[in-house]
């Protein structure tokens, strides 16, 4: 079995809709997954974009057919890193020590070689970019965070994992904040994209017609494993370099980009 | 907000100075005019990294048109979005730029199109239905790096708050004027819209809806507060590439005389000139000259596919086509 680690970001809001309407104040959430209520592109909205619509035989063998499974396996693709609006730097992009774990044993599972740094942070604090620090705290929305060190190692492995080369933007803005931290910004702290829908004569907006949607911001990147029998069919992950993925495309959300060639 | 935020700043984040960083909600509204101040001198585009993301994002809508619009008036979008200053405006989750949701240039498709009398397929096609989505692709409007410092401060003074709020009094000279500050984009700033597609050959549809949408955006007015005229724009529109049959209708232009000059003595060597041209173009890129020949011949009685292998190429040729 082939295994391959890759990586996408986002370069507008995405909605991997969960087809339901929630009893929240937002009518229209995200995809989470149930344990750590952390936003995600299922695999299966993943896999379908790739298929992109063919149905020949080279695609059956690779995405499968009702008479056959597919030989290429896809994973769930998770928030790995988060862009949270920052006081200084514009955005930060966060990760946390659960984030980075879950990856690793992924990835060594898999039997690829790539590491992650494993720094621990907890509470209040966060390893940040030169970016997103002002008078030596990085302040997220309403949180106000003590830099504990300089995330650079990571930033730097990370950085090598999605672009192969230092990338000046995440460099400079990496967050390692602590699981809870994390936690909170996937709860509270993505886009809410109020919509409604106006009568076309009258200019106002039809009655009952506004609504509230959830969405992954730009910048946000998830990681997947892909796994095959032959490593040819990896080849299909990178057919495009553009996706684009989950619900209210054409409005343009969901545009991602691939990234990674581990 | 911590008592220790009052001291800062706001930051150059224009979403989250203006969600997050109001000191008080005093009644003369000092405070907020105060942030507003801020947030109109602030200037957001010296920020290195939004310049790269429209680059990257625009290298990834190859295949897209792009329109520039710049807007004429102030815009006000977005006014009903949550704020503690009660009037919100569009600002980008992540990159705190002003910016023209995707939804909201559809919407505005939607009721231009029409204005335009599209039939029920175009608009099917244009803008989808609940059975069927759109074939393209509305992306939201980003705000172009050349433009510094969009923001502006805005005030909307209501003169008679008594009447407007109950109606159970008549407004008079002696009511007291109760203005209301709130953010909007200054005139002159340039955004750029993409309109995309993934179906293939929807050149033309896109062409056609873009220029719909040029005429919504300068007529209709985009966002809040239109009748105040708030939200027109001037639009460019990238001039449209010639379609493959306006290619084609050129080249039998350029042959034209050298068609009629074809006579039965140099009938051969002209045909295998023209065949030899033409073999390898895409089929709506030969199919006026090769018709022309075909008349022209048809004109001297000699054309007879049947027994004539050139001819018979040419029928096959055309014959591709359909």
């Amino acid at each position: 079995m082939q295994t391959k680690a890759f990586f996408l970001q986002a370069l507008t809001p995405v909605h991997p809709g969960t087809g339901q309407v929630s009893g929240s104040v937002i009518d229209l959430p995200v995809a989470r997954e149930a344990a750590t209520g952390f936003p995600l592109i299922p695999a299966s909205s993943l896999k379908g974009v790739l298929r992109d619509g063919r149905a020949d035989e080279a695609a059956n063998k690779v995405f499968g057919s009702l008479e056959q499974m597919g030989e290429l396996t896809l994973t769930d693709a998770r928030l790995l890193l988060l862009p949270v609006r920052s006081y200084a730097g514009t955005f930060a992009l966060i990760t946390c020590p659960l984030v980075l774990q879950r990856w690793q044993r992924d990835a060594e599972a898999l039997g690829l070689s790539s590491k992650l740094s494993q720094p621990s942070i907890t509470g209040e604090e966060a390893l940040a970019g030169s970016a997103i620090q002002y008078n030596n705290q990085v302040i997220l929305e309403d949180i106000d965070l003590k830099v504990k060190g300089s995330s650079e190692a990571l930033a730097k492995a990370i950085s090598g994992l999605l672009f192969g080369k230092e990338e000046p933007d995440l460099m400079e803005r990496l967050a390692l904040v602590s699981n809870d931290v994390f936690s909170y910004f996937c709860q509270t702290g993505l886009e809410v994209i109020a919509r409604v829908r106006l009568e076309s004569a009258s200019k106002t907006v039809a009655s009952g017609a506004l609504w509230y949607e959830e969405a992954i911001p730009a910048e946000a990147v998830f990681s997947s494993f892909a796994l095959a029998k032959d490593a040819a069919h990896f080849a299909e992950l990178h057919r495009r370099p553009y996706l684009q993925i989950g619900g209210e495309a054409s409005v343009g959300r969901g545009l991602l980009r691939v990234l990674g060639g581990v | 907000m911590r008592a220790a935020r009052l001291l800062l700043e706001p930051p150059n984040h224009a979403g989250l100075a203006l969600y997050r960083y109001l000191r008080e909600h005093d009644t003369s509204k000092q405070a907020a005019r105060a942030l507003l101040d801020a947030i109109a001198a602030s200037s957001i585009t010296k920020v290195k990294v939004y310049e790269n993301a429209f680059e990257r994002w625009k290298a990834a809508l190859s295949g897209a048109v792009f329109l520039e619009a710049t807007a004429r008036t102030p815009l006000a979008i977005g006014l009903g979005n949550a704020s503690p200053i009660e009037n919100g405006l569009s600002i980008h989750h992540t990159y705190g730029t002003p910016y023209l949701p995707g939804s909201a240039l559809k919407g505005l498709m939607a009721r231009a199109a029409r204005h335009y009398g599209l039939d029920e397929r175009q608009q099917e096609i244009l803008l989808g239905t609940t059975q069927k989505a759109a074939h393209l692709v509305y992306w939201d409007g980003w705000l172009d790096p050349s433009s510094r410092q969009p923001f502006q401060k805005d005030v909307i003074t209501v003169h008679h708050p008594d009447y407007y709020s109950g109606g159970q009094c008549w407004p008079t000279d002696f009511d007291d004027p109760n203005p209301v500050g709130f953010l909007s984009v200054k005139p002159g700033t340039k955004f750029c819209l993409a309109l995309s597609s993934s179906s293939e050959n929807a050149t033309d549809w896109l062409y056609t809806a873009a220029e719909i949408l040029r005429w919504g955006l300068e007529h209709l007015g985009l966002g809040g507060k239109t009748n105040a005229g708030y939200g027109y724009f001037e639009v460019r529109l990238p001039p449209k590439p010639k379609s493959q049959a306006e290619l084609g209708e050129e080249l039998y232009q350029g042959y034209k005389a050298r068609i009629e000059k074809i006579k039965p003595n140099n009938e051969r060597g002209e045909l295998s000139f023209f065949l030899q041209e033409l073999r390898d173009k895409p089929a709506p890129l030969r199919k006026p000259t090769l018709e022309a020949i075909r008349k022209h011949l048809q004109g001297w009685r000699v054309w007879n596919p049947g027994r004539n292998p050139q001819h018979a190429e040419i029928e096959q040729l055309l014959g591709e086509h359909t």
